[in-house]
């Protein structure tokens, strides 16, 4: 698949030596729900390297959301961590205090939203929400913290940043939004950002400048990034690994050649399938049959399975475990076996 | 950074600060009603504060009762010949601070015992709504009643009374809606920029939710005067008029009982002229509302200045326009 992809990117494949500076291990988050218990998370691992682009694809509703929101402790009504960790700093976030939280989320952990419309106050003005965050993470003094969110606006290519720091969030566009929303991110310098499907609002010409835009300053400052999105070709452009999901459960896990090349998983195949390819502009889009389901109980086995043309009762009994096919490259399926088998699965 | 460049950014700083300013006033003008409003009520604080030291002292002259409105009663005169501007104008004072102290010591404590349950949450929301509850239950006339006859009867000790009893209803709505902004987007943003409860409190929650306590506020001032009618009425003691003056702690629409229930029929001004005042002024304090819920929204839109209109119209009509955003 498209070349032109590797090219763009920081090559972290050989480095594996560098210790993660997050490590999600085993997780798993339900939410009590008056209908019964949500089982969003069935037990996730992913760990991130300093300076990597994480992506993590899936459906909606597959709990891409809910692990990040997880690590942060920022699960709404009902929701709760039943096990797992979340090493970040040679700590636990998962056991942390709401107090203790405090001090990294926001500080050492960024976050960019997809919801642009509810990501800032309406009832403030722009530049001081950003700000706010150097402010209350006691990073420095309010007027120090002006200087420099003007001066990151301005990196932003956020023209004219002294006037805009007056405005109000429905004062700027789409686009403007989201570039405010990543300097308030990226403001206090955090070791790794979240972005939550961070270009899913806006429209494809900016969704582009965006993304460079944020490829562009984590690169220069080393940030870590782990980003949501549902987009193949999003995250082709800008992630060196990724990690597929699917029902709470992580299906695949491989660098972005590999993955590119030899995807494995059906549900990735599906996903392929599903989307468009450059190198195949003729080829019909198929979509995987099927919603990915609410889990109101925990999956027995194999979470796609269901929607699995490739299914068997073994599937249905048993989760199958991650399981290293290639270098770097692990495929939770029944169905892939031994280390030499990458050849794409025939999508009927 | 020099210190020149600082002191540049300052000014620019304050300058946007006058301009939000400038823009907030611009907001709550809107169609002008809330200006109308605003003039309204300053008119009648200032009768209320000047109207004792001008007008007549109130006298009760039996031979003069139920005359209708002439030069020397410009409002007419009630059943005990008391001069029905005067009573009005006298009633003023105690309308107003019955009013605006009862609404807002209820609606103070409503917002904050229904603000803090609803952004803490857990045990603090579980504790605070049992004490609302309780607050529902109370009989609230009755024991106002009891507060005011503790305290003596005046304008001052009715709103307050009234204003001790009736939070019950703001803390629940304004809990509701702290609860309905708690969880959303919109607050995680808030605790990743590190905020702490009282900011979120302060600057997240509670601007979503002042227009819906500005409205409740005026709806309450209305409530608050009319419970103290009633209050006062209750009143084992109760005595129409003392030597032409009405009862301590009470307002102008004591007038409408001082007509006696028969008096309403023939002489329609008995009816008229205390009412028309107090429905004045609620919808005074009404528009005063709009304009405030208005000003503290930013995402209103501004308002074209009503005189700006005919220049559009012509630009629409294909004459010469005035581009009203340059
Ligand atoms: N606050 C919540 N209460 C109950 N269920 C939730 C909540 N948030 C998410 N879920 C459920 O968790 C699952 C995963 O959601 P999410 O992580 O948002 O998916 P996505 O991969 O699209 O980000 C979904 O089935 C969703 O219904
Ligand atoms: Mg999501």
């Amino acid at each position: 698949m498209a070349d032109f992809v590797v090219e763009a990117r920081t090559d972290f494949s050989n480095d594996v030596s560098k210790q993660p500076v997050l490590e999600v291990r085993d997780l798993v988050v339900r939410f009590e729900r008056a209908d019964g218990v949500v089982h969003a998370v069935n037990g996730v691992d992913f760990a991130v390297r300093p300076g990597e682009w994480l992506g993590i694809i899936g459906e909606s509703g597959s709990g891409k959301s809910v692990t990040l929101m997880s690590i942060l402790g920022l699960l709404g009504e009902g929701g709760r961590v039943i096990r797992g960790n979340a090493w970040f700093n040679g700590v636990d976030l998962v056991q942390l205090s709401d107090r203790q939280l405090r001090t990294v989320r926001g500080k050492d952990i960024g976050v960019v939203f997809q919801n642009l419309a509810e990501g800032f106050n309406p009832y403030l003005p722009i530049g001081s929400q950003i700000a706010e965050v150097l402010v209350n993470h006691r990073l420095c003094t309010r007027r120090t913290a002006h200087r420099r969110v003007i001066e990151f606006m301005h990196e932003l290519g956020i023209a004219d940043a002294k006037a805009r720091f007056q405005q109000y969030p429905h004062e700027l566009s789409g686009g403007m939004r989201q570039r405010a929303m990543i300097a308030s991110a990226i403001v206090s310098e955090p070791k790794v950002i979240f972005a939550d499907e961070p270009t899913t609002a806006l429209d494809s010409t900016v969704q582009m400048q965006v993304l460079a835009l944020l490829t562009d300053i984590c690169r220069k400052r080393g940030t870590a990034v782990v980003m949501v999105t549902h987009d193949l070709g999003v995250a082709a452009h800008t992630c060196d690994r990724i990690v597929v999901m699917y029902g709470g459960v992580v299906m695949e896990e491989a660098p972005i050649d590999e993955f590119l090349q030899f995807p494995t998983h059906p549900y990735t195949l599906g996903l392929r399938a599903a989307s468009f390819d450059p190198e195949q502009p003729d080829r019909p889009l198929r979509p995987i049959p099927g919603v990915a389901p609410v889990l109101l109980e925990a999956p027995r086995g194999c979470p796609f399975a269901p929607r699995c043309h490739m299914a068997t009762t073994v599937c249905r009994e048993r989760l199958p475990a991650l399981r290293q096919t290639r270098p770097e490259h692990r495929v939770a399926c029944h169905h892939v076996q031994g280390e030499n088998e990458h050849e794409p699965y025939p999508i009927p | 950074m020099s210190f020149a460049a600082i002191s540049d950014w300052h000014e620019r700083a304050s300058h946007g600060r006058k301009r939000r300013r400038r823009l907030a006033w611009r907001r709550f003008c809107r169609n002008g009603l809330p200006v109308i409003g605003l003039a309204y009520i300053a008119l009648l604080f200032i009768v209320a504060i000047v109207g004792p030291f001008v007008t007549r002292q109130p006298t009760v002259n039996i031979f003069q009762a139920n005359q209708s409105p002439s030069w020397a009663h410009p409002f007419g005169t009630g059943q005990y010949g008391q001069d029905l501007l005067t009573q009005i104008v006298r009633g003023l004072g105690g309308t107003l601070l019955i009013g605006v102290t009862g609404a807002a010591i209820s609606v103070a404590i409503g917002l904050i015992v229904g603000m803090v349950a609803g952004v803490f949450g857990g045990f603090i929301d579980a504790v605070l709504m049992r004490l609302t509850d309780f607050a529902f239950s109370i009989p609230t006339l009755i024991i106002a009643l009891f507060i005011v006859v503790v305290t003596g009867f005046s304008a001052w000790n009715v709103g307050l009374s009234i204003g001790l009893v009736t939070w019950a209803g703001c803390a629940r709505l304004a809990r509701g809606l702290a609860l309905s902004v708690r969880n959303g987007t919109l607050i995680d943003s808030a605790i990743l920029a590190g905020g702490s409860r009282w900011y979120i409190a302060t600057r997240y929650v509670l601007p979503q939710i002042a227009s819906n306590m500005i409205v409740f506020f005026v709806f309450q001032v209305a409530s608050v005067l009319f419970q103290s009618t009633t209050l006062i009425a209750l009143d084992p003691q109760y005595v129409p008029l003392t030597g032409g003056q009405l009862p301590p702690g009470s307002n102008l629409l004591l007038n409408l009982l001082n007509g006696g229930g028969g008096s309403y029929i023939g002489y329609r001004w008995l009816f008229w002229f205390p009412l028309g005042v107090y429905c004045s002024m609620v919808i005074a304090l009404l528009w005063i509302g709009d304009g405030l819920q208005a000003l503290l929204n930013p995402q209103q839109p501004l308002p074209r200045r009503w005189f700006a209109a005919w220049p559009r119209l012509r630009a629409a009509r294909g004459g010469k326009g005035v581009n009203m955003h340059g």
